[in-house]
């Protein structure tokens, strides 16, 4: 019984991080679309955007090896 | 010899175009980046702008039209504190849950951005020369269209409804004589005074070709 309930924690575990790597993916994704958007229009507001950008990818990353240790 | 008829003097039209004082246009327009209707920009740069070519107007949709994304945003941000009173979670581990509201602000987070980004880039540009539509249907996918300003037929000023009329933004349809016969401006503030600088501009690339000028 508690064999099977670890085992389904497990599984629960490994859905998750594989969906937090998913997200990476995605949050890498909306880093290199806000390059591709940046150099298509350029009106001063662009280092803002960037840097939100990478710390939405930084933070992504921060939570997946959060998750990994806690979970 | 008395005069038979005195016409009543009327006020001239400044035009709205400043080609010849933009350094002074800086000074009496406010310049914001995040703004949708930008005049004479001070910094203006895109994608297969010419090096001559002048930015006059950068539009984007009405500020007005992001509510809906905005009251859904607020609503996502608040929506984990209904777990105390509705704890739905409850079956779940401590880790579990935490993380799973991590994940919860994590898709707001993006969320948010994404509809920003889509607002600051969908963008209308208007120079001496041409117009331009940038459109971003979505991260992926990108759009732009643009046409002569002398091969500009017909501008249309649509505006309609409470809500436009209270914040005064409308759209524009541009008829060009271009492959792309329509260029769209959808939901920009002050479609009239686009629509009238649109008009000068077609008026001084008349002249221009009258007087043989080519910029």
């Amino acid at each position: 019984m508690l064999a099977s309930s670890a085992t389904v924690w497990s599984v629960a575990k490994i859905f998750a991080l594989f969906g937090l790597g998913v997200y990476i993916i995605f949050a890498f994704v909306i880093v290199r679309q806000v390059a591709i958007m940046v150099k298509t229009l350029e009106v001063g507001f662009e280092l803002p955007i960037r840097l939100i950008s990478l710390a939405h990818l930084l933070f992504a990353i921060g939570i997946f090896i959060f998750a990994l240790m806690v979970l | 010899m008395p005069d038979i008829y005195i016409s009543e003097h009327k006020p001239v039209k400044k035009p709205l175009l400043h080609v010849t004082h933009k350094h002074k246009v800086h000074k009496k327009y406010p310049y914001s980046p995040l703004a949708a209707f930008m005049y004479y920009p001070r910094k203006a740069d895109f994608v297969n702008k010419d090096p001559e070519e002048e930015v006059i107007l950068i539009l984007r949709r009405h500020p007005i039209t992001n509510l809906g994304w905005i009251i859904v945003s607020i609503a996502l941000l608040f929506a984990p504190s209904v777990l105390k009173f509705f704890p739905i979670l409850a079956f779940l581990p401590e880790n579990f849950q935490l993380i799973s509201v991590i994940g919860w602000y994590m898709i707001t987070t993006a969320f948010i951005f994404e509809n920003f980004l889509s607002w600051y880039f969908n963008v209308n540009i208007i120079t001496d020369e041409r117009v331009f539509d940038v459109d971003f249907v979505n991260l992926i996918y990108r759009e732009i269209t643009d046409a002569n300003i002398d091969q500009i037929q017909d501008v249309t000023v649509r505006l309609g409804g409470a809500v436009r009329a209270v914040f005064n933004y409308g759209d524009i349809i541009i008829q060009t004589a271009a492959e792309i016969p329509q260029i769209e401006l959808q939901a920009v503030p002050k479609p009239d005074r686009v629509a009238r600088i649109l008009r000068e501009l077609r008026v001084e690339e008349e002249q221009e070709k009258i007087e043989g000028r080519v910029r």
